[in-house]
C-alpha cells in the first residue's frame, strides 16, 4: 500500500474517530475524567516521589558523625584529635565547630523560623565544642563512629552522633510511599482501562452497520481497527493534556507546597521534573487508551 | 491445463479471460452445529455470464454466496473466484477477494448518515483510492444505475427503488468482476423489481458476471437465463435458458 493511500486512509480513520466520540459524547468525556484523574493521581506520586528521593539523597550525602567534645576542652587539643581523627580510614573531611560558632548557628536558625532568641539571657555558652566528620561513603559510618571511640583522646568526646538513623528512617518512609503510590496507580490503572474499553465497545457497536459495509467492500481489518485506536488515543491523549494544564496551572503552587513540605531539603520542582512528569503522563495517557482500545478490539472486527 | 490448475493457490498473477469467474469443485460446508449446508456442490460460471440461483430456503444459497466472498469456509473442496482460491485464502488476503466482488443485498444496508453520492464513494475510500479516482467512479456507477440526480439525497429520502440502485452503485464502483445480488427483489414491488432486474442485464451487458439469488418465479422464468437449482444443499439442476421452476 502506498504511502499517499495510507495518508488518505488514516485521515478517513482520524475523521471517523473524531466522528464516533463526538455522537458518544458522554461516555468520551467520562472516559476523558477518570484518565485525567488517573493521570493526575501519576503527576502526584511522580513528584511526590521526586521529593522523597531528593530528600534521600540529601540526607544520604549528609550522613556524617558528629563528634560533640566536653565543654571546656581547649583548642589546642582538638587541633591535634583532628589530626587522629584524619588518621581514621574512611574520614574525608573533619572540620572543627567551635562553641561560639555552634551558638551562632543557633541563633540564625532560630531566626530563620521567626522563633524568639532567647540564649542572650544565658550566663554561658551551653553548647559543647564539635567535630563534624565528613565520611568517603556512608557505609563508612559505623566503622568509623566505632574507631572514634576507641582514639587515644577519646576522653575528649563527650557524646558521638552518626546519621544512620535518620537516613535509614527516610528510606523506610520512602519506600513505603512508593509501594503505596505504585498499588493506587494500579487501582486506577485498571479502571481506566475498564472505562475506556467500555466506550471504544460502545462505539464499536454504535457503528456496526458501517464495520459490515466495510468489511463487505474489502477494507483491511487494519483499516476497520484504526478509527478505534485512534479513539482510544484521543481518549488517553487529551487526559493527559488536560493533566498537564492542570499541573501548568498549579506549578507554582506545588512548587511552594513541595518546598514547605522538605524545608531544611535542597528540593525543586525544576523546569527537568517538570518536564519529566509532562513525558511520563503523556506516554500513560496514550498507551493506557490505546491499550483500552485494543482490548476492546481483541477478536473482534477481524475479516 | 484446467482453469482451475491454472488458478493455482491464491491470487493469479491476474486473471485471464478464459478463466472462469467462479469455480467450485466437490464443495461442502458444515456449519458448527453439524448442519451440511451445501453437499458436493461443484460448478462453473464463466466471464460474462448471468445466472439466477435458485432454491427453497434452507437449499444452501445464502451458504454458496458466503463461499464467493469467504464470509463461509468449506469444510473440504475448492471454491475459486475472480483468480482467488477462496478456500486456501488468507484472513488478509479477504478484502482484496472481496474489492473483486460486489454484493447487493434484500435490505440495501446503505449507511442511513451518508448521501447516496457518500455511500457509493464509501466502498472506495476505504481501500485507499485517490480522491479523483474516487469521484470520476463514483459519477460513472451513478450514470449506470441512474442516480445522477439523487446523488446528495440521505436514503431515507428515496424510494426502494432507488435505494436498491444505490446499493447496486456501491457494489460495482470499484469495477467488480462478479455482482452477487441476494434476493435484490425481495422487498420491492414487481414493476420496480422488473426495472432493478433490467439494471442487473445492462451491467452485465458491460462485462460484469451477475450471479442473482432470487425467489421471484415470473422474472427467472420470463427472463429464460441460466438457472442453477440448489435443493438440501446440493446441486440438483444448472439450465442453460432455464425457468424458475424445474421444466417437465
Amino acid at each position: 500500500m502506498g504511502r499517499a493511500e495510507n495518508g488518505r486512509l488514516f485521515r478517513l480513520s482520524v475523521s471517523a474517530a473524531v466522528n464516533g466520540l463526538s455522537r458518544n459524547r458522554l461516555a468520551t468525556v467520562a472516559a476523558t475524567m477518570t484518565m485525567t484523574l488517573m493521570l493526575l493521581v501519576l503527576a502526584s506520586v511522580l513528584v511526590i516521589r521526586a521529593g522523597l528521593d531528593a530528600a534521600l539523597s540529601y540526607a544520604d550525602s549528609k550522613v556524617e558523625v558528629v563528634a560533640y567534645l566536653k565543654v571546656g576542652a581547649s583548642e589546642e587539643r582538638a587541633n591535634s584529635l583532628r589530626a587522629e581523627i584524619l588518621k581514621i580510614e574512611g574520614v574525608r573531611e573533619a572540620t572543627y565547630i567551635s562553641a561560639d560558632e555552634a551558638l551562632a548557628a543557633f541563633r540564625e536558625r532560630l531566626r530563620e523560623r521567626g522563633e524568639p532568641d532567647l540564649t542572650g539571657e544565658l550566663d554561658q555558652n551551653p553548647l559543647p565544642a564539635s567535630f563534624e566528620i565528613a565520611l568517603e561513603s556512608s557505609s563508612e559510618t559505623a566503622k568509623v563512629a566505632d574507631a572514634l571511640s576507641r582514639l587515644p583522646s577519646a576522653a575528649l568526646f563527650s557524646r558521638i552522633v552518626d546519621g544512620r538513623a535518620v537516613a535509614a528512617s527516610l528510606a523506610s518512609i520512602t519506600s513505603a510511599l512508593r509501594i503505596a503510590g505504585l498499588i493506587v496507580l494500579l487501582g486506577f490503572s485498571f479502571a481506566v482501562l475498564a472505562v475506556v474499553v467500555n466506550v471504544i465497545r460502545l462505539a464499536i457497536l454504535a457503528r456496526s452497520d458501517e464495520i459490515a459495509i466495510m468489511r463487505l467492500v474489502g477494507a483491511t481489518s487494519t483499516w476497520v481497527r484504526l478509527p478505534f485506536l485512534i479513539e482510544g488515543l484521543i481518549i488517553g491523549g487529551a487526559g493527559a493534556l488536560i493533566t498537564l494544564l492542570i499541573f501548568g496551572i498549579l506549578g507554582a503552587g506545588i512548587s511552594a507546597v513541595m518546598l514547605n513540605f522538605f524545608r531544611v531539603l535542597p528540593v525543586e520542582t525544576s523546569g527537568i521534573l517538570l518536564g519529566e512528569v509532562a513525558i511520563t503522563v503523556l506516554i500513560a495517557g496514550v498507551g493506557l487508551g490505546a491499550l483500552g482500545a485494543l482490548f476492546s478490539l481483541r477478536g473482534r472486527l477481524s475479516s | 491445463m484446467s482453469n482451475l490448475g491454472r488458478m493455482g493457490l491464491g491470487r493469479s498473477a491476474g486473471p485471464r479471460s478464459d478463466d472462469p469467474v467462479v469455480a467450485l469443485r466437490d464443495v461442502h460446508v458444515q456449519y458448527p452445529s453439524g448442519h451440511t449446508a451445501l453437499a458436493g456442490v461443484s460448478l462453473t460460471i464463466n466471464r460474462g455470464e448471468f445466472a439466477f440461483l435458485v432454491g427453497p430456503s434452507g437449499a444452501g444459497k445464502s451458504s454458496l454466496i458466503g463461499l464467493l466472498v469467504r464470509d463461509v469456509v468449506p469444510r473440504f473442496g475448492e471454491v475459486h473466484v475472480a483468480g482467488y482460491a477462496v478456500h486456501t485464502l488468507q484472513p488478509n488476503e479477504v478484502p482484496y477477494l472481496r474489492r473483486r466482488v460486489g454484493v447487493v443485498f434484500q435490505d440495501f444496508r446503505l449507511l442511513q448518515r451518508r448521501t447516496v453520492h457518500e455511500n457509493t464513494a464509501f466502498a472506495l475510500e476505504v481501500t485507499g483510492a485517490p480522491r479523483e479516482e474516487v469521484d470520476a467512479a463514483v459519477e460513472r456507477a451513478l450514470r449506470i444505475v441512474g442516480l445522477t440526480a439523487l446523488a446528495e439525497r440521505y436514503p431515507d429520502a428515496l424510494s426502494g427503488g432507488e435505494q436498491q440502485r444505490a446499493a447496486i452503485a456501491r457494489a460495482i464502483v470499484g469495477n467488480p468482476e462478479l455482482l452477487i445480488a441476494d434476493e435484490p427483489t425481495g422487498n420491492l414491488d414487481p414493476l420496480i423489481s422488473w426495472e432493478i432486474m433490467e439494471l442487473l442485464g445492462q451491467i452485465n451487458q458491460l462485462g460484469v458476471t451477475v450471479l442473482v439469488a432470487t425467489h421471484d418465479s415470473d422474472v427467472v422464468t420470463t427472463l429464460r437465463k441460466r438457472v442453477i437449482g440448489l435443493g438440501g444443499g446440493r446441486l440438483i439442476r444448472d439450465e442453460a435458458r432455464g425457468t424458475y421452476h424445474r421444466a417437465g
